[in-house]
């Protein structure tokens, strides 16, 4: 296979951009103090990520089932199609998100304070 | 002419349609959400290096079009039709300036299409805080991409068009 130089220029470049863009991240994590429950972009609860919490979010038939334990908030169970939420690992830093998209349900992480969320892209 | 050219892309997209099952077979490596290999792709990088480009964009737009209606929903066919089409239109605009081999082609329509799909997301669900993927899915957009480049490479390079044109 005969590869150009620039194929791999791209490649490596590519690399680059998503180690920088990485740490980038990382150095804007901070562990945030509010999860926000946001049904078709409305927000519908706020609740500390301090807390120990179960909650059952259900309308007309979809449910999802919150847990905030240990400063972490995850989605435990749902009946969603793709248990994608269900999957996603635990959130804990400022603008962190678990979306379900069939149910037009997002989980936020918050401080209040200047985070990777109010940075405008 | 016209009923041969008919039949190869109807073919082109049975193959992609297949591809995509195939591919819904595979284990499932659950990293982030929209991370796919894209053997689908695989009939439309063909088109864009054999065929004209509105027969790669016939390929894509019909197939993504026929599954959603088959077995989706709304929503994935919009998140669907958004990688797809940037995923081509960057390819497309690389394959014209030629800058890139195949390889570059088939990486620069697998970032394209993790990054379309992110940014329709970010917007759907008004969630900036998706953008803490964007590493990861650049990456596997390049993994995917040199996968796909690959495989490409091989076919236009050992597939003889039936027909001249
Ligand atoms: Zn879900």
């Amino acid at each position: 296979m005969k590869l150009k130089r620039n194929d791999i220029i791209l490649i490596i470049s590519l690399f680059i951009i998503a180690a920088v863009s990485f740490f980038f991240i990382q150095s804007m994590k901070k562990v945030g103090g509010t999860v926000l429950v946001l049904k078709n972009n409305q927000e519908i609860y706020k609740l500390p990520l301090n807390g120990n919490i179960k909650k059952r979010i259900e309308f007309d038939n979809q449910y999802n089932q919150l847990v905030i334990q240990d400063n972490k908030a995850w989605i435990e169970s749902a009946n969603c199609s793709h248990q994608v939420c269900v999957k996603h690992p635990k959130i804990q830093y400022s603008g962190e998100t678990i979306v379900c998209l069939p149910h037009h349900l997002v989980i936020t992480i918050t401080d209040g304070e200047a985070t990777f969320d109010s940075f405008s892209y | 002419m016209k009923t041969k050219r008919i039949t190869f892309l109807a073919m082109f997209i049975a193959i992609s349609m297949i591809l995509s099952y195939l591919e819904s077979l595979l284990p499932q490596i659950y990293i982030v959400p929209g991370i796919k290999l894209g053997l689908a792709n695989i009939p439309v990088m063909f088109a864009i290096f054999k065929l004209k480009p509105s027969d790669a964009l016939l390929i894509s737009g019909i197939r993504i079009f026929l599954l959603s209606i088959l077995f989706r929903s709304f929503l994935s066919f919009i998140f669907s039709i958004t990688g797809g089409l940037i995923s081509i239109a960057f390819m497309l605009f690389f394959k014209k300036i030629n800058t890139f081999s195949i390889m570059g082609i088939s990486v620069i329509g697998g970032v394209a299409h993790n990054l379309g799909q992110i940014l329709i997301a970010v917007f759907i669900v008004n969630t900036p805080g998706l953008l803490f993927y964007l590493p990861i899915l650049i990456i596997a957009g390049t993994l995917a991409g040199i996968a796909i480049g690959l495989i490409c490479n091989l076919l236009v390079n050992r597939i003889q068009l039936p027909f001249p044109d």
